[in-house]
């Protein structure tokens, strides 16, 4: 056999097992983790399930809730919840452990904050920005996208990973034995420190929250209205990311479509901000 | 150029084998068990569809085929259509069940295989007992407004919205 040939079978052998290496990389790490019986392995690999997340978002709304008391009327409530209900079924995660729920926050601010699991808080003050049903939409759709995408729940994990990072120097320091699991610490680290989360993750979620609106038949465009109507100190969707950069990323999202305002949603929306007495 | 030509299609064909190989061990097709509260199981991928059955956080999950973000299941000899967010991997949802959760899952006792602070009714019951101003009370009467498909479909054409989803 000539020295090109096996030259050949040598590439084509470790190409093969590049590859293959990679494909399994996704299990071989948490199976690994488990495997090991080191605990902080195990805690810092594992996903959070659908109901450590809803647990997790419960605890999170059960203070959001105590500092900022839930507006009294269980008329607007449901009108919330209703909107944003229908617009979770168009996002890419429509379901969640136990659903989405909305809740409006006695709140002057212009916010709205999306927990783990489902949970969306908008203040009254929100409410008060927005001009119709469509702008309303397109708050809760954005922080539905947040959602659906777990952007939480990877910014916890990022968390636990940058915290075993240190472990992991402590541990060779201290000379363990385990290649492997430095391996896996290393990829989880390098994870955790390069990827700059907010603002990938707020472009992210608004790019979403267009398709949703679109898909649930609202106006794609009204995202870009609340946005360019809030001041750019409002606590609204990210303190990170420049208004400015992320409308000209939507302008181009949108630039196919035409307004699309629901008359019947507008008249709706007055009626539900303004609920006749008596 | 002719005497490259079986070393390109030699390295064509073992990168073919190779993504056949990693499209088959991908997520898709790892064991999967229900991954919400209360699954509703389906005649038609379609969500207004009336459910036949419902299945608890754990239960183990048959995969048949796919469309769009619908799987077609088996579950318990039950052959139905269920939203693909409906279902997590087997591998993580098993570490988080409680005895008694699920017949059909296999359980296990410690929390220790979790994202390190072990979200749990345990958890939020030691978060009650140490922070007893935590307004829980409002959490699940927020946790109460869940609006029926139907209501949410006739929501929608009051404001005469197109749905791409409700049809």
């Amino acid at each position: 056999m000539s020295f090109n040939k096996l030259c050949r079978i040598y590439l084509v052998i470790t190409l093969q097992m590049l590859v293959a290496g990679c494909a399994s990389m996704r299990h071989s790490i948490f199976e690994y983790a488990e495997e090991s019986g080191n605990d902080t392995l195990m805690r810092a690999t594992a996903h959070l399930t659908p109901r450590q997340e809803h647990f997790l978002g419960r605890s999170i709304l059960a203070r959001v809730v105590t500092d900022r008391n839930p507006v009294p009327s269980e008329r607007l409530q449901l009108y919330v919840n209703k909107i944003g209900q229908y617009l979770s079924l168009h996002s890419q995660r429509p379901t969640t452990y136990n659903g989405y729920r909305f809740v409006v926050i006695d709140d002057p601010a212009q916010t709205a904050l999306s927990m783990p699991g489902g949970f969306v808080a908008i203040s009254s003050g929100m409410l008060r920005t927005v001009e119709n049903e469509d702008e309303l939409a397109a708050v809760l759709a954005h922080e539905i996208a947040h959602i659906a995408a777990r952007h939480a729940e990877k910014n916890i994990k990022t968390e636990n990973r940058l915290a075993l990072g240190q472990k992991i120097l402590t541990a060779i320091s201290q000379m363990v034995p385990d290649r492997k699991a430095l391996e896996i610490f290393g990829e989880a680290v390098v994870t955790g420190l390069e990827v700059p989360f907010n603002k990938i993750q707020e472009r992210e979620a608004d790019a979403d929250a267009v398709s949703i609106l679109h898909s649930a038949g609202y106006d794609p465009k009204a995202l870009m209205r609340v946005i360019e109507r809030i001041p750019k100190t409002a606590t609204l969707f990210s303190k990170h990311s420049r208004n400015e950069s992320r409308l000209s990323a939507l302008e181009k999202q949108t630039s196919g479509y035409s307004n699309t305002i629901s008359k019947q949603g507008l008249v709706r929306f007055r009626t539900e901000m303004n609920p006749p007495q008596g | 150029m002719r005497a490259n030509k079986p070393r390109i299609l030699l390295l064509l064909i073992s990168l073919g084998v190779c993504w056949s190989g990693e499209s088959f061990c991908g997520s898709e097709n790892q064991d999967k068990v229900i991954g919400i509260a209360k699954a509703p199981l389906r005649a038609a991928a379609n969500f207004l569809e009336q459910p036949f059955a419902k299945f608890p956080y754990g239960t183990e999950v048959e995969i048949i085929s796919k469309n769009g973000i619908w799987y077609k299941v088996s579950i318990q000899g039950k052959i139905g259509w269920i939203p693909q967010s409906a279902l997590s991997d087997r591998y993580f949802v098993l570490h988080d069940i409680g005895k008694g959760e699920s017949a059909s899952a296999e359980t296990y006792k410690s929390e220790i295989v979790t994202a390190g602070k072990g979200f749990s009714p345990e958890y939020e019951s030691l978060m009650r007992i140490e922070n007893s101003n935590l307004k829980y009370s409002e959490v699940n009467k927020i946790e109460g407004l869940e609006c029926e498909l139907q209501s949410l479909s006739e929501f929608s054409k009051a404001a005469g919205l197109k749905s791409n989803v409700l049809q």
